[in-house]
């Protein structure tokens, strides 16, 4: 449909074929017009900034302190105090406390659910795009209706109390229950994601494996053992490389939800380097620790990316 | 086809929405020179931005932020060299602002052009002043504030109690609430760790146990905060905790009036500046009185309130501070007194129509006078950020208190030898 | 028989399951939406009541009260609640630079794809590699140095340095989006064209961009969802001009009177568009959650 009208409207209008404008144009300036703008921007708002933090990383300088004087260069003294630091390893063991629990719930818990709507059946359109809306909402929203849904007399507690007659829950504020709490939220706002990619790697599955496995009066877990996990496993594991990323970089949804607290129990490594820079602005120090997120991010990546590799070798 | 057309439009809708709404951006007229005013999110606040309206040299935009991000977002708008014209700071900030050049001094302009005689001298030290005892001054006493107890006159009086008269006597009564039918709850207040809430809440019951945050002569903290009357006026808190509504450990603001609006508890502990929130029949349908905050071994109050002050970066400095004495001014002043705010000027805290002006203003001079500050030197955040973090888990009963005063100790004194290796600074 | 009570059982065990995943993703959402139409002291109330006109009276006051503006005066004419008119402000601003930025960041972005696609660039790899990894970077790490940049050309507070931050935060996706789609376009339709006359520049306007629109639409959404969602920057460099309604919903909290009511009207305006736009890109949201790594 779409073929046959774009040739139909090239041959009609080329008729009368005109004298092609912009023809000292040529492709090679084609090309550099099209590119250098978003170029200019990824290098002046991306490049520009890393270079400088890099640089401020290895100074002592305070935006608030030190405004009107030039930096002074102290080596590695940031990184050396940072890694010496009990506080910055607790930060990445309260985010790893956060990241890992939350994706794997959610690859499990979105896989389940793929499962459950890899039929068909009435009303699965909708069903399925209502599912989709949570992972599209604002984080801050997210958060803020969580919160409000978590008070100590909330809706939440009024179920905990009058359905399981338990004591209630203090969602936000117990140190053992508050980084669980964020975990929730996670996974209700992220599982849809972890869903539609397994839905899309399940329904890439041939059936006539199925047939040929039903001929052979396979188990049902021989059928997903042999024939699902393997057809889907590298999607999934693109579906977890993204959500570990963005798991790792949980801010917004922290901040509002438990700011922190209680303690520092749920100081996850960017709510740390967000008060170090613009709580205390002690800005190289911040600056060092933003390296070493990102030295963590890219080591992360690496592995992730070599697994997926040994994966599609297997093949 | 159908879906691709449909899309089609929903790119040109979005096209045209924001070239419209470009348009439609009000030409505001530029004769008047735009000023603008920083404070946190609470009634006083809400009070100024309605109170700036009639300020006709300059349009002035006041904007409340939460109490958390306060701090930070007027230190980052420094930082950048720009933000709020007139800044209201914190008393506790002013060591930090003034030690970055931030704030323009205005020691001799006040002399020049405000009643200077008449303000408060407590509050002028404390707002204005740095350092403690140099007389330059930096801020003007915008709002003078401190804590009040608020509390339900008809459960009081079904219970045949009067307010209390110390902390122990509160604490007495508000398990007489708890454990009673005439009410759910006995006492609440902002035990949160977000600004300096749980801080404010917690120093004073310190202070009037006769214990004390540090040595200010000698900048000590180790051995007198974490001594025996602080494990004390810990384990005094946790008593309070368990007597407050559920979730008491994570109360702010909100759900401190809250616990008094919803009828669930019989006495709350907040500062003056949210009493608006309980004279309001419908938020707050309750038969409400206010007392003064009770002592123990000694009667101190946590000091709130602050000044407001000139920003070094302001292009309309001179604006800004014809703003700063309109506010001043005895008509202004007069408004802002009868209109729920608390001038820092004493004829003004005097006069009838500040008395009159609710009914929790005539204890505000009683409880002015028992007021007293913390640490309001540069390191300040860095102090409160250790204290907040482990208090607040001691008071939920998280933590072990002495363990919890030992870790603040230590770091505290760290962060003050780091900063003064010396020893204090001098004069 | 046997075989049919199995189905039926399935059966209903499959909706059910169903079911309770619906409650579970659905049920916030329709809390929020069912607080937005109660009075505050029904907001409040601690026995949750979920069906209006059965079960409370509902009202549009908190729709009034964010869209209108004004607010409740006590006797002594103090605000005892919130003016949250400001809200206003902030949805046109948030439309403002959602439209401004998408616009941008679609047609840069596209540009780029197409002489990515089509044309052979050194390196190309690399520079496509280039581009996703600043996806992948944690926002965090670059807000001191961008906070310090638009500080020094004074371009906090302004319209013009949000849109252009948030069109490079789009850039990338809306590159690899678009790269993809054209990878899918036959060469030929150009090169017919150009055979027959036209020049490069008249072939993309006149053949490729019509047959690309739907993809730049899809690709629009999700940008514009960005830019409508994002908090950690625009709290940092936006005060008084050019703030948006993320960091002004964070910012109702905490006033010393609970404003759920509010608050869950101020969502509920702020997330509708959000749920319209979901609905229609629902066929591109596979792609689009990727970053187009995963194509259906």
């Amino acid at each position: 449909m779409a073929d046959s009208q774009v040739a139909g409207r090239s041959i009609t209008e080329l008729k009368d074929p005109l004298r092609p404008r912009f023809s000292w144009f040529t492709d090679r300036w084609i090309a550099i017009s099209f590119l250098t703008p978003t170029m200019a921007l990824l290098v002046f708002i991306t490049v520009f900034p890393l270079v400088w933090s890099l640089y401020l990383s290895f100074t002592d300088w305070s935006v608030i302190r030190d405004a009107n004087t030039a930096p002074t260069w102290i080596g590695t003294q940031n990184y050396a105090d940072l890694l010496m630091n009990r506080r910055t390893w607790e930060r990445f063991v309260v985010t790893g406390q956060f990241v890992v629990p939350s994706v794997t719930i959610e690859l499990v818990l979105g896989f389940g659910i793929a499962m459950l709507l890899n039929r068909k059946f009435n009303g699965r359109g909708v069903i399925m795009t209502m599912l989709l809306i949570p992972m599209m909402l604002s984080p801050i929203v997210v958060a803020l209706f969580w919160r409000f849904m978590m008070q100590g007399e909330g809706v939440l507690n009024y179920y905990v109390v009058n359905l399981f007659g338990s004591d209630p829950v203090l969602w936000l504020t117990d140190r053992w229950v508050a980084p669980w709490s964020l975990v929730l939220v996670d996974v209700w706002m992220w599982t849809p994601f972890m869903m539609l990619i397994s839905l899309a790697g399940l329904s890439a599955v041939p059936k006539y494996l199925y047939e040929a496995a039903a001929v052979d009066r396979a188990s049902g877990w021989f059928r997903f053992r042999h024939i699902t996990l393997p057809m889907v496993a590298p999607l999934l594991l693109i579906a977890v490389i993204f959500r570990t990323m963005d798991a790792y970089k949980l801010f917004d949804q922290a901040l509002v939800l438990t700011g922190g607290g209680p303690g520092r129990f749920t100081q996850t490594a960017s709510l740390y380097l967000y008060d170090l820079a613009f709580g205390q602005f002690r800005t190289g120090e911040a600056s060092a620790l933003g390296y070493i997120m990102l030295i963590v991010i890219i080591a992360l990546a690496n592995l992730f990316i070599r697994a997926l590799n040994s994966i599609k070798a297997t093949e | 086809m159908q879906k691709s057309k449909f899309l089609t439009k929903v790119l040109l809708v979005l096209l045209i929405i924001s070239v419209l709404s470009g348009a439609l951006i009000p030409a505001v007229a530029q004769d008047k020179p735009n000023l603008s005013i920083v404070w946190f999110a609470w009634p006083p606040c809400d009070l100024l931005s309605s109170i700036v309206t009639e300020y006709e040299a300059a349009n002035v935009s006041v904007s409340c932020v939460p109490i958390g991000q306060w701090r930070d977002q007027i230190f980052a708008d420094f930082a950048a060299q720009g933000g709020a014209d007139a800044p209201i700071l914190d008393s506790q900030f002013m060591g930090e602002a003034v030690a970055g050049d931030h704030l323009v001094e205005l020691t001799d302009w006040m002399q020049d052009n405000l009643p200077y005689d008449d303000y408060n001298q407590v509050a002028l030290s404390y707002y204005a002043e740095v350092p403690q005892g140099s007389g330059r001054l930096y801020s003007v006493p915008m709002m003078t504030d401190t804590r009040m107890l608020v509390y339900r006159a008809d459960v009081f009086e079904a219970a045949g109690f009067e307010p209390p008269q110390s902390w122990s006597e509160l604490l007495e009564q508000a398990q007489f609430f708890r454990d009673s039918d005439l009410i759910e709850y006995g006492f609440a207040t902002h035990w949160l760790n977000d600004g300096d809430l749980v801080q404010t809440a917690w120093n004073h019951v310190l202070w009037s146990f006769g214990g004390d945050l540090w040595d200010a002569d000698t900048y000590t903290v180790e051995g007198v905060l974490n001594s025996e009357t602080g494990v004390r006026a810990i384990e005094f808190a946790k008593e309070l905790v368990a007597t407050a509504p559920v979730g008491a450990a994570g109360f702010g603001f909100d759900e401190t009036v809250g616990a008094m609006c919803n009828g669930s508890t019989a006495m709350i502990e907040i500062w003056y500046g949210f009493g608006p929130a309980f004279t309001d029949p419908e938020g707050c349908p309750y038969e409400i009185a206010f007392a003064v905050v009770p002592g123990e071994d000694a009667h101190y109050i946590s000091l709130g309130g602050m000044g407001i002050s000139v920003s070094r970066y302001s292009p309309n400095q001179e604006a800004a501070l014809d703003l700063v004495a309109w506010l001043q001014s005895d008509e202004v002043q007069l408004e802002w007194a009868a209109r729920g705010g608390f001038p820092g000027r004493t004829s003004i805290l005097a006069s009838d129509s500040f008395l009159n002006a609710a009914p929790y203003n005539p204890s505000f001079n009683e409880a002015f006078a028992l007021v007293r500050d913390f640490w309001n030197i540069p390191e300040y955040a860095q102090l409160l950020d250790v204290q907040g973090e482990y208090l607040s888990l001691a008071i939920s009963g998280q933590m072990d208190a002495q363990e919890a005063l030992d870790e603040i100790a230590a770091e505290q004194q760290e962060i003050l030898d780091n900063a003064y290796p010396d020893g204090p600074p001098q004069g | 028989m046997t075989a049919q009570r199995q189905t039926l059982i399935q059966k209903i065990g499959f909706w059910f399951t169903l079911g309770l995943v619906i409650f579970f993703f659905m049920f916030p959402l329709y809390w929020i939406f069912v607080s937005s139409i109660k009075t505050r002291a029904e907001v409040i109330s601690r026995v949750p009541t979920y069906i209006p006109f059965v079960q409370f009276q509902p009202t549009l006051d908190n729709y009034s009260a964010i869209l209108v503006g004004g607010a409740r005066e006590s006797e002594t004419g103090v605000r005892t609640s919130a003016d949250l008119s400001e809200f206003r402000n902030r949805l046109v601003n948030s439309v403002i630079i959602a439209g401004a930025s998408t616009a941008l960041a679609v047609s840069l972005g596209t540009l780029t794809a197409y002489a990515i696609s089509r044309f052979r660039i050194p390196a190309e790899s690399d520079l496509m590699f280039f581009i996703l990894s600043t996806r992948m970077l944690p926002p965090v790490v670059v807000l001191i140095p961008i906070f310090l940049l638009f500080s020094n050309l004074q371009l906090r507070d302004s319209y013009f340095g949000i849109v252009m931050l948030y069109t490079t935060v789009n850039l990338p996706f809306v590159v690899w989006m678009m790269k993809g789609f054209f990878d899918e376009i036959p060469v030929e339709y150009e090169e017919a064209a150009m055979i027959d006359g036209y020049s490069r520049l008249e072939a993309i306007w006149k053949i490729v961009i019509p047959e690309a629109i739907p993809a730049m639409a899809a690709t629009a959404v999700f940008s514009a969802i960005v830019a409508w969602n994002e908090f950690v920057f625009v709290n940092l460099l936006n005060r008084t001009n050019a703030n948006t309604v993320p960091p002004y919903l964070n910012s109702i909290i905490g006033v010393g009177a609970v404003e759920w009511g509010r608050l869950a009207a101020g969502s509920v305006v702020f997330v509708i568009p959000i749920v319209i736009f979901t609905f229609l890109v629902r066929n591109y949201l596979l792609r689009g959650v990727t970053f187009g790594a995963v194509r259906r």
